[in-house]
């Protein structure tokens, strides 16, 4: 009995830190604040407290004679987790080892694809370019989006959901339709951009948007941006949503305006969440191919190339599967060290605010 | 759950796996997989051709049973590769040149020229196995012979701006991009956003102006000529002032091949050049007036090279038809049967009728049904010496290299020099 409530109390510890987001120190110095505002205690909103109460019991009983199933539900996704990411990272790094053409013998030439990568110029440019159109998405996704969710805290906007909908709406639409819908509105002869400078007289501002090699990746970001604020606002929105209510009213009572609760109260409060945001975007930015793909394939020249497409282009079109492998290990730590980084400069701001 | 609901769940799963190989023991039919990029809802050039000449195939041989993919043509090669390092070959497929001997070696298809009789190797033309050919054996049924870089020009447009027979030389051919130009017209339609159209249909002809076939051997062999040899630097250096002196659109790097040709059926370009295959798309697409003014040349000659070839055109098979390696006896014969079928006899009538020529000799062909338009073309095409494709007898990473570089030196951010040297060190390193 006593080891069936042990185990049953880990297990909803387990849940809870699976559920709940970990309180924070910001969050608890808030917390303090609000319950100074209003004395009635905060229920508790997370966790095991949220599933119904005949879910909940009916984990906590049977969670001694469950286990196997528990490991079982538990191990197909981690089996699966194990095949399609651990087993062909490990593979990739083996290549990476490798000359080989992908169809002829595989012959093993150590570190020596990483000597010629280091040589590489292509290689390099691609990588400034990831970068460039990393910081870029960066700011233009999270930034905006955070902007947006300051100003869809305002009470005054009406039809919030309506934009919601409508900021968030290419998310759902994949990268190659993205690709081709702003291929045709940077057409330089019939596309919309240029047919809308046309039409209100600003002919001078008409460039060639996927030809000019010094205006390039400015363009291809410009749609990736567009396609993604939604999913970070929906992210942030969220984590706002999450922020209690009582703490903007004690500040609005106190005369907080609209500036100050966006920086004071909402920006603390998500700090967590804006971290995971940037972390996701600049990570997921460094695997960018699919529009850039469609919109110039790297071009003109390879002044648009990023690191995903000149990997591609390496294995696939120069069959040289060793090399693709070295540049995509080389993807990999580029985009280990950039989460790692973010998560070094937000942490430390973050734990100085709290 | 009940003991007897998961025996049940088991069972039923187990007869559910079952039924996947109960399919396919059951017919007595000789199955192939084939690939291949004539869309069926092309309906012009070889894409139509081939269509004709498979479903006669399919009708008259119920007993075999040929599964076809389609893969669109610009990402035919990519996909082909990916099917090879998995080693998911389809069992029949289209191969291109340049991947031919790769795949040869590592014994992965196999070599056709003795499973011929006579009287079917005397059916296709002389040089049509050129592309095809592996250390001397031809490994892949050639289907068509098309000159890679047929110019096609608007003859109402080139009088409108003062130009009134085609330039012979390129001399002539600068002069008359600027009067053609002065008229607001595009001189030469451009699409070469997926980076082979200027180096396989302009350069590679461009380029035999100053060296010639046996250059270009000694190169493919490294015998002695190099891409650093001065009269390619010099064919380099003039393609690259052809774009310097606006000859192509500004847009030319992120359209293709498609919209080059739709922006001469405008009548917004003066020419563009492309393989005799865009001639297909040309009587299918095009209104009247824009075929009644469409004339073909030859890229025009260079006047002070004597090491080039003035009245050679790149061009060939190109494609083949390929026989992956360890078919059973009965699939290797309908696959050749079914080879037979869609390269030659009727499908040479075919050919001619949806506007190209095939790699088979042709007979009995009813001239009438021919369109003028590729009457005019085949007279003017009989005239040209046929020289080995860059992008096709080079192995892949030559032809990238050469695709990348091609169109780098068209927007001035690499010099011929730099170009001709790194084309060197790739070719250097196979």
């Amino acid at each position: 009995m006593r080891a069936k409530r042990r185990i049953s109390a880990r297990l909803g510890d387990i849940l809870q830190r699976m559920l709940g987001p970990v309180e924070t120190g910001s969050r608890q110095r808030l917390r303090v604040k609000a319950q100074r505002c209003r004395p009635a205690p905060l229920q508790p909103r997370y966790g095991l407290m949220m599933l119904p109460q005949r879910m909940r019991l009916m984990l906590e009983r049977n969670a001694k004679r469950n286990l196997p199933l528990i490991y079982a539900l538990i191990g197909v996704p981690f089996l699966l987790y194990i095949f399609i990411v651990i087993v062909p990272l490990c593979i990739s790094i083996f290549y990476s080892l490798l000359k080989w053409d992908g169809i002829g013998p595989q012959s093993f030439v150590g570190f020596k694809n990483f000597a010629t990568m280091l040589k590489d110029r292509n290689f390099w440019l691609s990588t400034t370019n990831t970068l460039i159109i990393s910081l870029y998405c960066v700011l233009g996704q999270v930034g905006v989006a955070l902007v947006i969710s300051f100003l869809m805290t305002n009470r005054r906007l009406k039809l919030k959901e309506f934009h919601r909908t409508v900021i968030f709406f290419p998310v759902v639409l994949a990268p190659v339709v993205i690709g081709f819908v702003w291929k045709f509105v940077y057409d330089q002869n019939f596309g919309l951009l240029n047919t809308l400078l046309r039409a209100l007289g600003l002919q001078s501002w008409i460039r060639l948007w996927l030809d000019d090699t010094s205006i390039i990746l400015t363009t291809i970001s410009i749609p990736v941006m567009w396609q993604y604020i939604g999913l970070y606002l929906v992210i942030l929105m969220g984590a706002i949503s999450a922020v209690p209510t009582e703490i903007y009213e004690c500040a609005e009572i106190d005369g907080a305006n609209w500036y100050q609760r966006s920086m004071k109260i909402t920006l603390p409060m998500i700090w967590d969440t804006l971290k995971i945001a940037i972390i996701l975007c600049a990570s997921g930015t460094m695997k960018i191919y699919d529009h850039i793909y469609i919109m110039t394939n790297g071009g003109p020249g390879r002044s648009s190339s990023v690191l995903a497409l000149y990997c591609f282009k390496t294995t696939f079109d120069n069959s040289n599967f060793g090399y693709g492998a070295t540049i995509s290990v080389m993807l990999l730590v580029f985009s280990l060290l950039i989460s790692w980084v973010i998560q070094l400069l937000m942490g430390s701001y973050g734990r100085k605010n709290a | 759950m009940k003991a007897s609901m998961k025996w049940l769940s088991l069972v039923m799963a187990i007869v559910l796996l079952g039924s996947l190989f109960s399919v396919a023991a059951a017919e007595d039919k000789t199955t192939l997989t084939f690939m291949h990029f004539h869309s069926v809802s092309d309906t012009a050039g070889t894409a139509k051709a081939f269509d004709q000449a498979s479903t006669e195939f399919m009708a008259a041989n119920p007993n075999i049973e040929i599964t076809s993919t389609y893969v669109a043509h610009d990402d035919y090669e990519t996909n082909l590769k990916v099917l090879v390092t998995g080693d998911e070959l389809p069992d029949l497929f289209l191969c291109k040149g340049d991947m031919l001997a790769s795949l040869a070696n590592a014994g992965k298809i196999i070599p056709v020229t003795d499973l011929m009789d006579d009287a079917w190797k005397a059916e296709y033309l002389d040089t049509a196995f050129g592309d095809a050919l592996v250390n001397g054996t031809a490994y892949g049924f050639p289907f068509q012979m098309q000159p890679n870089a047929v110019v096609y020009y608007n003859k109402d447009i080139f009088a409108e701006c003062g130009v009134d027979t085609f330039p012979a030389t390129y001399a002539e051919l600068l002069t008359a991009v600027d009067k053609i130009k002065a008229k607001g017209y595009t001189p030469i339609a451009l699409g070469n956003k997926d980076q082979w159209v200027a180096e396989s249909c302009l350069f590679n002809t461009f380029a035999y102006r100053y060296v010639d076939g046996t250059w270009f051997d000694s190169l493919k062999n490294k015998t002695g000529a190099k891409f650093t040899d001065p009269a390619f630097v010099q064919a380099l250096t003039d393609f690259q002032a052809l774009a310097t002196a606006g000859a192509f659109n500004a847009d030319m790097n992120s359209i293709n091949n498609n919209e080059q040709e739709a922006m001469y059926m405008n009548k917004k370009a003066a020419m563009f050049i492309e393989g005799a295959w865009a001639l297909g798309n040309l009587l299918k697409d095009a209104s009247d007036e824009i075929k009644a003014a469409t004339e073909f040349a030859a890229i025009p000659a260079v006047e002070g090279q004597a090491g080039g070839v003035q009245n050679g055109v790149a061009g060939g098979a190109g494609w083949s038809y390929v026989i992956k390696a360890g078919l059973s006896d009965a699939q290797q014969k309908a696959a050749l049967d079914f080879y037979k079928a869609i390269t030659t006899g009727n499908y040479g009538t075919y050919a001619l009728e949806a506007g190209f020529v095939p790699a088979c000799k042709t007979s009995n062909v009813d001239q009438s049904k021919l369109d003028p338009l590729f009457a005019k073309y085949s007279a003017l095409a009989a005239t040209w010496t046929f020289l080995p494709i860059f992008d096709v007898q080079l192995s892949s990473p030559v032809a990238s290299e050469l695709y990348a570089r091609t169109q780098e030196l068209l927007i001035g951010a690499t010099t011929p020099q730099e170009m001709a040297e790194a084309c060197q060190s790739v070719l250097d390193a196979q």
